[in-house]
C-alpha cells in the first residue's frame, strides 16, 4: 500500500511540474529508471521472503541506477550500447523477480489454506 | 508501531515517490520529443541529409554570383555604350568555345592509341586493332570525366562529329585518320586521368589485347577550332514568340 501511494504522489508530482528532460539525458535516465523498477521488484520479492532490508533497498535503488546511467555514458562515449546491455540484465531480472513473487505469493496462500483447514479439523 | 518500521515505510514511500516523479518525466519528456529508440541512426542521417543540402546550396549560390556577373557585365555594357553588345559578344565567345570554334588552350590530358604488334597474339586480328568504337568510347570517357574541349588527330570534336569505320582508318570529322591515334582532351588533367585509368574501363580492356595506350598530362594542350563546314540545312531555331 505505501509503495502504490508513494508511486501516485510521485506520477502526480512529476506530471504537475512543467520540467522536461532533455532529449540527449533522456536515455540515461530512461535506464536508471529501470535499474530503480528491478530494485523495487527485488524489494517486493525480498518483503515475500522476510529478508527485507532497508538499508539494502535504498542503497541499491540509488547505486544501481547510478552505475547504470554512468555506463550507459561511458558506453556512448566509446561508442558501445550499454543502455542495451542494462535494459536486457534489469528486464530479465525484473522478469525473474516477477515470476518468483507469483510463486511465492500461491504457495503462501496455499500454506495459510492448510493452516485454516488444520485449525477447522482441531 | 515501533520508531523502526516507521522509518522503514516511510523510506520505502519516498522511495517509491521518487520513481514515480522520474517515470512520469520520462514519460512527458518521451512524449514531447517522440523518441524513438533508433534516435542516434536517425540523427547521423539526418547530419549526412544536412551536409549534402549545405553542399548544394553552396553551389547554387555560386551559381547565383554568376548570373549576376553576367548581368552586371550586361548592364555596364549598356550603361556605357548604350546597348547589350558587349554582354552578348561575351556570351558569343563563350557559344564558340563550347561549339570549338576557336582555338583553345589550357591543362589536359594526351591520350595515344597505337595497335598491338606483339609476338603472341592469339585469335583473330581484330582483337588487336585500334577500332573506331574504343575511339569513340575514349571519348565519351573523357567527356563524361569533365574534358571541356577533345580532338582526335588535331581534329576537334564538336556536336556534329562522327566517328567511323572506313577500312584500315577512321574519319573523323570527315577527315581521314590512321594509327596512331592521338586523342588530346582539355580538363582537369588528374580527373581524367582517373578516368582513362579506371579498373574495367577502356584503356584497361584495350591493354588487355596488347594495344598500346598511353596516357600523358599537361599544363598546356593547344587545340586548333573546328574547321568543318558549318551550314544547317535543316534546322532552324524556334524563337520564342512561335513556341
Amino acid at each position: 500500500m505505501w509503495v502504490i501511494l508513494g508511486l501516485l504522489v510521485g506520477v502526480f508530482a512529476g506530471l504537475m511540474t512543467n520540467l522536461y528532460i532533455p532529449p540527449e539525458f533522456s536515455r540515461y535516465l530512461s535506464v536508471a529508471m529501470l535499474a530503480c523498477l528491478d530494485s523495487v521488484f527485488g524489494a517486493m520479492l525480498a518483503h515475500m521472503q522476510k529478508t527485507f532490508d532497508v538499508n539494502i533497498f535504498i542503497t541499491g535503488f540509488f547505486s544501481n541506477a547510478l552505475i547504470a546511467a554512468v555506463l550507459t555514458f561511458i558506453g556512448s562515449l566509446i561508442g558501445v550500447d550499454m543502455g542495451l546491455a542494462a535494459t536486457i540484465v534489469f528486464g530479465t531480472r525484473m522478469l525473474n523477480n516477477a515470476a518468483s513473487i507469483r510463486r511465492l505469493w500461491f504457495s503462501i496462500r496455499r500454506a495459510k489454506k492448510t493452516e485454516k483447514e488444520n485449525n477447522e479439523e482441531i | 508501531m515501533d520508531k523502526q518500521k516507521i522509518l522503514k515505510r516511510i523510506s520505502v514511500l519516498v522511495i517509491c515517490a521518487i520513481l514515480g516523479f522520474a517515470l512520469s518525466m520520462q514519460l512527458k519528456s518521451v512524449y514531447k520529443n517522440e523518441l524513438s529508440t533508433n534516435t542516434t541512426i536517425r540523427t547521423e542521417e539526418l547530419r549526412r541529409m544536412l551536409t549534402t543540402e549545405k553542399e548544394k546550396n553552396a553551389s547554387l549560390y555560386e551559381q547565383v554570383l554568376q548570373m549576376q556577373e553576367t548581368i552586371d557585365t550586361y548592364r555596364t555594357s549598356i550603361e556605357q555604350t548604350g546597348s547589350a553588345y558587349q554582354g552578348m559578344e561575351m556570351e558569343l565567345e563563350n557559344a564558340k568555345k563550347l561549339a570549338g570554334l576557336t582555338d583553345v588552350y589550357g591543362p589536359g590530358i594526351t591520350v595515344t592509341l597505337e595497335d598491338a604488334n606483339g609476338a603472341n597474339m592469339v585469335g583473330p586480328a581484330e582483337y588487336y586493332v585500334i577500332h573506331d568504337s574504343d575511339v569513340r568510347a575514349v571519348v565519351n570517357e573523357l567527356l563524361a570525366a569533365g574534358a571541356e574541349a577533345v580532338s582526335i588527330n588535331g581534329e576537334r570534336v564538336v556536336a556534329t562529329t562522327a566517328i567511323r569505320c572506313v577500312g584500315p582508318t577512321i574519319l573523323v570529322n570527315n577527315v581521314r585518320s590512321s594509327v596512331p591515334f592521338v586523342i588530346k582532351a582539355i580538363g582537369d588533367p588528374l580527373a581524367l586521368e582517373g578516368a582513362m585509368n579506371m579498373n574495367g574501363g577502356i584503356v584497361s580492356e584495350l591493354r588487355y589485347y596488347q594495344n598500346k595506350v598511353t596516357i600523358q598530362r599537361s599544363d598546356r594542350i593547344d587545340m586548333k577550332a573546328y574547321t568543318g563546314a558549318l551550314t544547317f540545312n535543316h534546322v532552324t531555331s524556334v524563337k520564342k514568340e512561335e513556341s
